[in-house]
């Protein structure tokens, strides 16, 4: 019986990283289960970050997942008839299994500096100007649905200007885009899978996030903060432009805001 | 002890295991879907409220009352004529065919499941129904934790459109039904369907326009059922009378067609949005904005009134839309009820309205009746649309089922006035009250 526990628990590695190589493999059953693809400027920071993560928990579940195997194997009381022996702790042993992780820790914490502060503090600038970029839009989270309000002409959001939309956001590609978001009702979070962007909304806070699109294309917005019932139902698209398609779209959004007659024949 | 330790170990394992059958069992074998009666409007027509002493709302029974195999034999003609919430059917002869396409209502009715082609099915029931409910009553199961409450689409009205509220074709377009879903109602827990594809959304849209039809046919049929008592032959349609069958069924046809008339226009292909002509190019000058604030406060448009004297719709606080004024035991259908009824409705606390609802209609589900707050224009929540034209519409043509209603009397630069006014209220110092201290590093 204790080999068929110790094989149980070998189990556990080999599948756990066969998942890990299906997702990845193009084609096959778990085909689109890795990560989406990436649009971002900056996103290959982030993804390698998490490769990099993922490699190294995966080395050390790897290698602890054996030793349990091996160790269950070992000494399975069928084929073990000497009496249990009583270790007391080691204190090196102890010390060398706190300061690795913590120094692992503290490298990642520090490896990881720059993509963060790439990610949440250093606000954009806008290049003519030398001042802080404007936000090209406030996105406001409610259940459930994202909605929109573009600065508009005088880059100013809350005036008369503003073009109100809902559920689709649409940006242009290769340029620096920061947007404010808040929230009206709850805790939303808004997420750009594409993008590598995700932020939570949180009730009284405005927050900016920034990135830059190197593609153009349709692309998803959700919900990653589960907010009331209809939290699956929290989507909208995102549509990156040239910049020339982004200009069009948003004449064609502000005369169809300032729409002023009906079927009439003019 | 130790072989009942091992007995209580086989019990429990075989309880549970019992218990996991029996769950798969129920999930499995659900009632098919079925459309429920319309009882509560039942309530509302057999009984009236007494009049005469309008603050006890006592009830008096009509002389007549609809038996149960009157309700069952509507129940028949209904399923004959439109089917099931599996398998729907568009009932022949009445003028629907240009309107309603057969493959959108299927592909929109029935469960939440995929076909061969990998397309999507029942729309309705993934994405509607959890608030409209599956005969589309408004009564969904997460319809009691909404405000304002999911529309009850049974009563074939519908508030914001774009067709000429004068006349018989005031039903909305399919294109109205299609703003609303592609913008929500801001302001409500009617969310955006941007992101389903254009045919999911033309799917929805029919299998809607089939539920107000269903919804208001059947409400004729239990108003003619009711005429009916006193005859020889209670029935509607006489399935087991031959001769009597064919003419009934008829009877029934003529009744669905003055239904569908309504909804497909003199075209047979649905209403169409009215003509709104362009704005004069000042419409919204600041001498504009002045001749709508004037208007705001005046008797012609009489806007203050309801919004109150500072647009925050304060102004008046028992106004009932028409869905309510059902539920009270009111007739909406009066003119007096659905403006605001100064008369019958005004003077009467919402408690005393509520004996009608608590004694005949709160064990049949019926959601329990709401006050309508007028709108908050300061909010720049803007429920139609916020488009000039959608402002303009709602002036002139008011908002059908509530107290809101179309003003007639305005000249063009007086509507636009008002039209500018109202949009710019948002933008006014005093909606914007001073932001809070930053909390966070303000960025900009």
């Amino acid at each position: 019986m204790g080999r068929f526990w110790s094989l149980l628990f070998l189990s556990v590695p080999i599948l756990g990283v066969a998942v890990f190589v299906f997702a990845v493999v193009p084609g096959g059953i778990f085909a689109n289960h890795w990560l989406p693809e990436d649009i971002s400027q900056h996103g290959a920071v982030i993804d390698n970050l998490f490769m990099f993560i993922l490699y190294l928990t995966g080395v050390v579940f790897v290698a602890t997942s054996f030793l349990l195997f091996w160790f269950m194997w070992k000494y399975d009381a069928d084929k073990n008839t000497e009496p249990v022996k009583y270790l007391h702790g080691s204190h090196t042993l102890e010390i060398i299994w706190s300061i690795i992780p913590a120094a692992t820790l503290l490298f990642i914490a520090i490896f990881q500096m720059d993509a963060w502060a790439d990610a949440r503090m250093k606000y954009p600038t806008d290049k003519a100007t030398g001042f802080k970029k404007p936000p090209l839009l406030l996105v406001t989270g409610r259940q459930f649905e994202w909605r929109m309000q573009y600065a508009g002409a005088d880059k100013v959001i809350g005036t008369p200007d503003d073009i109100h939309l809902v559920n689709d956001l649409h940006i242009p590609v290769n340029e620096e885009i920061v947007i404010q978001i808040q929230t009206e009702d709850v805790l939303h979070s808004f997420f750009l899978p594409n993008m590598r962007i995700k932020q939570d909304v949180v009730p009284g806070m405005r927050q900016h996030i920034w990135f830059e699109a190197k593609n153009t294309g349709t692309y998803d917005i959700v919900c990653a903060e589960l907010c009331g019932w209809g939290h699956y139902k929290m989507r909208g698209r995102l549509i990156v432009q040239t910049e020339d398609d982004f200009k069009e779209w948003m004449a064609s959004a502000i005369a169809e805001q300032n729409k002023t007659s009906l079927n009439a024949n003019e | 002890m130790k072989q009942f330790h091992n007995n209580r170990q086989q019990e429990v394992r075989i309880a549970s295991i019992a218990v996991l059958v029996c769950l798969v069992l129920l999930t499995a074998c659900s009632d098919p879907a079925y459309f429920q009666f319309n009882e509560a409007y039942v309530q509302a027509v057999q009984l009236k409220p007494d009049v005469a002493k309008p603050q006890m709302r006592k009830l008096e029974k009509r002389d007549v009352e609809l038996s149960e195999m009157q309700k069952e034999n509507i129940s028949t003609i209904l399923e004959g004529a439109f089917g099931t919430p599996d398998q729907p059917r568009i009932p022949g002869g009445v003028g629907l065919g240009d309107f309603l396409s057969m493959s959108k209502l299927q592909q929109a009715a029935g469960p939440v499941e995929r076909d061969e082609a990998h397309i999507p099915r029942g729309l309705y029931r993934q994405h509607c129904a959890h608030c409209h409910g599956v005969t589309g009553d408004g009564q969904g199961p997460t319809a009691a934790f909404l405000n304002p409450y999911p529309r009850d689409y049974r009563m074939g009205q519908f508030k914001f459109k774009m067709t000429d509220s004068n006349g018989t074709f005031k039903k909305p377009s399919k294109e109205d039904l299609k703003t609303i879903l592609l913008e929500g109602i801001p302001g409500t827990a009617m969310p955006s369907f941007r992101v389903l594809a254009g045919t999911d959304i033309n799917q929805m849209i029919d299998y809607v326009i089939y539920l107000a039809i269903r919804g208001e046919v059947e409400r004729s049929l239990i108003n003619a059922a009711l005429e009916l008592t006193s005859d020889e032959h209670p029935l509607l349609v006489d399935f087991n009378n031959g001769d009597k069958k064919a003419d009934d069924l008829v009877f029934v046809g003529e009744m669905i067609s003055s239904v569908v008339i309504q909804w497909v226009g003199p075209n047979k292909t649905g209403n169409v949005q009215r003509t709104i002509a362009a704005a004069p190019d000042n419409w919204n000058s600041p001498e504009s904005v002045k001749i709508g604030r004037t208007l705001f406060f005046q008797g012609k448009a009489n806007c203050f009134s309801c919004h109150g004297q500072t647009a925050i719709g304060d102004g008046q606080k028992n106004l009932y839309d028409n869905w309510t004024l059902e539920l009270l035991g009111l007739d909406p259908s009066s003119s007096d009820a659905a403006t605001g009824g100064e008369a019958d409705v005004a003077d009467i606390s919402l408690e005393s309205q509520l004996y009608f609802y608590n004694e005949h209609l709160s064990g049949i589900g019926a959601l329990k009746p709401r006050a309508i707050s007028p709108r908050n224009l300061r909010l720049g929540n803007f429920r139609g649309g916020r488009r000039p034209i959608d402002i303009y519409q709602r002036i002139t043509s008011g908002i059908q089922g509530t107290p809101m209603p179309g003003n007639t009397k305005l000249t063009e630069a007086e509507t636009w006035g008002l039209v500018a006014y109202v949009l710019s209220l948002p933008y006014e110092a005093s909606s914007r009250p001073q932001s809070a201290p930053a909390f966070q590093r303000d960025r900009n």
